[in-house]
């Protein structure tokens, strides 16, 4: 499991959603990483593959039918 | 009205009476909002003219025809993201400074056919997230018990207007706790409906699965009255409902003889305990829905921290999603409280989201099983009492688990009402939560707890002092 993020790995992922960090806020966001990691963590469970999630597409009521 | 706080079930049976009229209702809670909101922030923008205007028309149709409800005449505040025709809706943002909407939201349109009195636009947190924030052009808004302190968000201009009696109700807009969660630190109550009740058209999203329009206001009943308007299906709003609005206020005062009451401890207790006032608080109801007649039964479901973290998650991921052009292009333009929390989205994979979205769906079944033996659920709204304005943490959304969104997650309805005083008499407040569509029973409920309470009697000094000039 990973349990941190490295300054390198911050810089990436905020490039690629287009923002460029303040080093401050890199520092920061190493800090917070550690509370987003456990709370994905806490989103597997020991289900199926089977398992659907809550919001599923259905196209009958989109369009009217 | 003169020396005193009044409900909005009050002032309707008074307007229908002919003892006070909607002018004189509107232009006393003007003279509040001047005499104290210099120092609450609780509007961003007042419409005086508007409100004159609407109080005049309203007294006309009432001396003609007498009131079309209980709401005729009422004067109300909007929450800034809350879409009003012809008045800025600016999000508390500068991005939407100058923004200034066509039409109303449906939720506005709906209590403005209803007969109320627009005052103004209430303080948000930019985007109804991201608060308080200090680097805005418009200050956040202060608890009128104590202005020192928080009045939790988003919905924190009408939480605060409420309790100082400057508008008597008004709707809030609540993603993780942004009704439930001024309505506490506030004093006063509010409701979260099920999901779909009321229509979101018009209102500037937060995390679309999630968001939700509630009524706010100073008694359980003035909730009941704004919800009946509020209500119903919007074919404008692809969540919104298809189903019949039911009478709210013809059960209110049903009593809570032999409902089940699941009570779940361990969220207070042991996930995130609550501070003694609080716990106290909590505890009190209990004993008083029991003495009503209510049977009180331990409640279990998953840790509050995995309810709380799957609101998140998605939550960060659906903002981000809504605000990513301007995070983009305007990025510089937002708080940097708000500009932060939306970066951190980078930090959630597509991955993270979509479990997010499962672990969502076993909670749901979970709660559903939960409360097949009971009616209503209890737990806390929030930690503690009110915390100074100064001393909120920007990560304050992740780094702490949350009482009011699992039923966020789930959907379902919940209320929050004022449960005692704790520190520095600042309100506590005790959370009840019903099945979906199952708003007449919790209104009942809480009405029941919040009658034989009788927390109600109790107003902001700051507020008597004004009176009392």
């Amino acid at each position: 499991m990973v349990t941190g993020i490295t300054e390198q790995e911050i810089d990436f992922l905020a490039r690629r959603a287009g923002f460029d960090l303040t080093p401050e806020l890199k520092a920061e966001f190493r800090g917070v990483y550690a509370s987003v990691l456990a709370m994905a963590e806490r989103m597997r469970t020991a289900r199926t593959h089977m398992a659907e999630p809550a919001s599923i597409f259905v196209p009958c009521e989109e369009l009217g039918s | 009205m003169n020396g005193e706080f009044i409900t909005i079930a009050e002032a309707s049976a008074k307007i229908a009476s002919r003892q006070i009229s909607p002018v004189e209702l509107t232009r006393q809670c003007l003279d509040r909002v001047e005499a104290l909101d210099s120092q609450l922030h609780s509007f961003i923008r007042l419409t005086p003219d508007r409100a004159m205007a609407d109080a005049r028309k309203a007294e006309a149709e009432i001396a003609a025809h007498g009131p079309k409800g209980p709401l005729h005449g009422i004067p109300i505040g909007l929450k800034d993201i809350i879409d009003t025709a012809g008045i800025p809706t600016t999000c508390q943002s500068r991005l939407l400074r100058d923004n200034q909407p066509a039409m109303d939201a449906t939720s506005a349109a709906r209590l403005a056919d209803a007969g109320t009195i627009l005052l103004g636009k209430m303080t948000t947190h930019e985007f109804a997230d991201g608060g308080p924030s200090f680097d805005l052009p418009w200050p956040p808004a202060r608890n009128p018990w104590n202005p020192a302190h928080f009045t939790a968000g988003s919905s924190s201009g009408t939480g605060a207007a409420i309790a100082a009696g400057m508008i008597l109700g008004g709707p809030g807009t609540d993603t993780g706790g942004s009704i439930r969660g001024p309505a506490a630190l506030c004093g006063i109550a509010g409701l979260k409906p099920t999901y779909g009740l009321v229509s979101r058209a018009g209102v500037a999203p937060a995390a679309y699965s999630l968001d939700h329009i509630g009524p706010m206001a100073w008694t359980v009943e003035d909730c009941a009255i704004l919800l009946q308007a509020m209500a119903g299906h919007d074919p404008a709003d692809p969540a919104s409902a298809r189903r019949p609005v039911p009478d709210y206020m013809a059960g209110l005062r049903g009593g809570v003889a032999g409902l089940r009451v699941g009570v779940i401890h361990h969220f207070h207790e042991v996930d995130y305990p609550v501070t003694e006032a609080t716990r106290g608080g909590i505890d009190t109801a209990i004993a008083t829905l029991r003495d009503l007649g209510a049977v009180i039964q331990e409640t279990t479901l998953s840790p509050l921290a995995d309810w709380s973290a799957c609101g998140t998650l998605i939550s960060i991921t659906e903002r981000a999603a809504a605000y990513e052009p301007w995070m983009r292009e305007r990025l510089s333009e937002f708080s940097s409280v708000l500009r932060d929390r939306l970066m951190l989205s980078s930090m959630v994979s597509a991955v993270d989201y979509v479990q997010a979205l499962r672990r969502r769906r076993e909670l749901c079944l979970e709660l559903a099983l939960a409360m097949a033996n009971v009616d209503i659920l209890l737990t806390a709204t929030q930690r503690a009492e009110a915390p100074l304005i100064d001393a909120i943490s920007r990560w304050d959304n992740i780094e702490r688990p949350n009482f009011t969104m699992p039923f966020n997650v789930a959907g379902v309805p919940a209320i929050s009402v004022c449960s005692g005083f704790g520190a520095g008499d600042l309100p506590v407040a005790v959370q009840m939560i019903a099945k979906p569509f199952q708003e007449a029973l919790l209104l009942r409920a809480a009405h029941a707890y919040e009658q034989a309470a009788g927390w109600r009697g109790r107003r902001p000094s700051l507020a008597k002092a004004v009176l009392a000039a």
